[in-house]
């Protein structure tokens, strides 16, 4: 496998699929209008937690719903129709790798959590976020956090029937915003289990790259590794029972 | 299995199909397939399940056969895909990729994919694809004539179409078979599948044909352009047999559709030869009817190995 070549045939494909998803209505809903809908949720109501949160908090929760709505369910939804539809084995007659595939679906999910984290950011900074230079980590954290889930998405898209995914996709995101621990918060226990999980593990390395006042305190490190482990995990059977077909 | 034509040049076997087998058990699959493909165009022919689309997947190496080897450009086509890629293109059954996008940009995604690639806006124009908003918003012909423009856009030498013209009414399948026939002029190797053959005289310099999962005919112009043919109807069921024993020596006779016939010879087709006929068919009690003498085609040939087909199915 010559890397230059894989390389710029996988970013070819990241910026094709970015150009089509950055102009699909469904996409930016997803991925744009309900993370902003829930910032100003948490900012503006006192509906959860019992009061209004500061910026940098709402922020942290609004990118990390916004990362696994990119790295999970937009990502699922949109490879088990194409799969459907041949688009992924059309792609296997081109010079296009199934490796180079894969790789560049999943750069392209990891642009569109950029690009709609970048909004969020622009919205928390218009509404009294201030942030200092560690948030530039965000970027980092945005693609640890893309790829901790993508595999699972992959599997999903790969083995399930395109309207099963598009129905388990969706339920499963709406499972993990409200017991996930990223909105609804838990104590004790119950925050220590749901931190071994990527979407509590996402929101505590974003919590600490938005400079949150009053952090988790599981450490960084841990969340890090609970989001590689399983983003390893994901990818492991991703490539044991994904179909092309 | 029939025996690879032999080939005076490396040009005629840029596509090499040795022995493939591809077994989904229940009589289902290709069995011990062997043909080379040199440049032109090719028709696949074969009825509905006949393995049309099993074996142009395998020739393009997405799916691996259980046994024999697919060579392209001297190179195994499963081994490398993606190097092999870079001089194939290919329609494939029923596929339209990325629907959402606008024609123009996706023929020009592609484009950035392949060393030499053709334009867009050249292979628009030849294919005359309207440049709407979408791929959706195409019709059923202008997604026909988009697909195959995809599959040229890396001017590729060798070009698989699978059942391009599915769907299209007799003018459309002109049009596309005329823009196709074109483009094989510059040397590309075509292969194309269908089930539809009226158009493979228009469309196709060799034919061959599957039988259930069986390759049982394969057959150029060139071959038949020395052979004459005499078609007539009658009555359906006659002993052909009995009237072959009549003909001259390497004749053929057999019965195309119910009550239509066709005898073919390697000289030319005289009186004689009409007199056996009609002779023949006074000893059955009947009478030939349209007696026609021609150049054998290669529809003809077709449809007479998949009406024969279809009867062994019934």
């Amino acid at each position: 496998m010559n890397v230059k070549t894989s390389t710029s045939f996988a970013l070819k494909h990241a910026l094709w699929e970015f150009k089509l998803n950055a102009r699909n209505g469904e996409q930016i809903l997803l991925l744009v209008i309900i993370p902003v809908i829930v910032y100003f949720a948490l900012t503006r109501t006192s509906f959860i937690g019992g009061a209004s949160w500061n910026a940098q908090n709402a922020l942290s929760v609004a990118v990390t719903i916004a990362t696994l709505a990119a790295g999970f369910t937009s990502l699922a939804i949109a490879t088990a129709f194409e799969r459907r539809s041949g688009t992924l084995l059309y792609m296997g007659t081109t010079p296009v790798t199934r490796f180079e595939l894969v790789l560049g679906k999943s750069l392209s999910t990891f642009l569109l959590a950029l690009v709609s984290s970048f909004a969020l950011c622009v919205v928390a900074l218009i509404t009294g976020w201030q942030p200092t230079s560690k948030a530039l980590l965000l970027i980092g954290v945005l693609l640890v956090g893309t790829l901790s889930v993508s595999g699972y998405a992959f599997l999903m898209a790969g083995t399930l029937r395109a309207e099963a995914v598009l129905a388990l996709a969706n339920g499963i995101f709406v499972v993990v915003l409200m017991f996930g621990g990223v909105i609804f918060q838990y104590d004790g226990f119950g925050a220590t289990l749901a931190s071994l999980f990527p979407p509590r593990a996402l929101l505590i390395l974003n919590e600490w790259a938005v400079d949150v006042a009053s952090p988790t305190d599981s450490p960084v490190w841990l969340s890090a590794m609970v989001l590689i482990s399983w983003g390893i995990l994901g990818i492991l059977l991703a490539s044991k029972f994904f179909k092309w077909r | 299995m029939l025996t690879p034509t032999s080939h005076e040049d490396r040009d005629d076997r840029i596509v090499e199909a040795c022995a493939i087998t591809l077994d989904y058990g229940s009589g289902q699959g290709i069995f011990d397939i062997s043909f080379s493909l040199g440049s032109g165009v090719t028709v696949l022919a074969g009825n509905n399940g006949a393995g049309k689309t099993t074996l142009m997947e395998s020739l393009q190496g997405l799916r691996n056969p259980q046994s024999g080897s697919v060579r392209i450009l001297g190179l195994d086509t499963f081994r490398h895909r993606a190097q092999l890629a870079l001089q194939t293109g290919s329609v494939l059954q029923g596929v339209t990729p990325y629907p959402t996008a606008k024609p123009r940009e996706f023929l020009a995604y592609l484009g950035r994919l392949y060393p030499t690639a053709r334009g867009a806006n050249e292979l628009m124009d030849i294919f005359q694809i309207p440049d709407t908003k979408s791929i959706k918003t195409l019709s059923g012909g202008e997604v026909q004539r988009l697909n195959c423009a995809a599959a040229l856009v890396g001017a590729p030498k060798v070009v698989f179409l699978d059942e391009p013209t599915a769907g299209l009414d007799p003018g459309g399948r002109a049009d596309l078979y005329g823009i196709l026939r074109e483009q094989a002029l510059h040397g590309v190797v075509m292969l194309i599948t269908t089930h539809l053959t009226e158009d493979i005289d228009q469309l196709a310099d060799r034919a061959l044909v599957l039988t259930q999962g069986n390759l049982t005919a394969d057959v150029s112009k060139k071959s038949l352009a020395s052979t004459e043919a005499l078609t007539f109807k009658c009555r359906t069921n006659l002993p052909t047999a009995q009237l072959l024993s009549a003909l001259p020596l390497e004749s053929t006779a057999r019965e195309t559709v119910k009550g239509h016939y066709l005898i073919t010879a390697q000289s030319h087709i005289g009186s004689e030869v009409i007199a056996t006929v009609e002779a023949w068919c006074a000893q059955n009690g009947t009478q030939p009817e349209n007696l026609s003498v021609g150049v054998e085609t290669l529809s003809s040939v077709v449809l007479s190995k998949l009406s024969k087909d279809s009867s062994q199915i019934s």
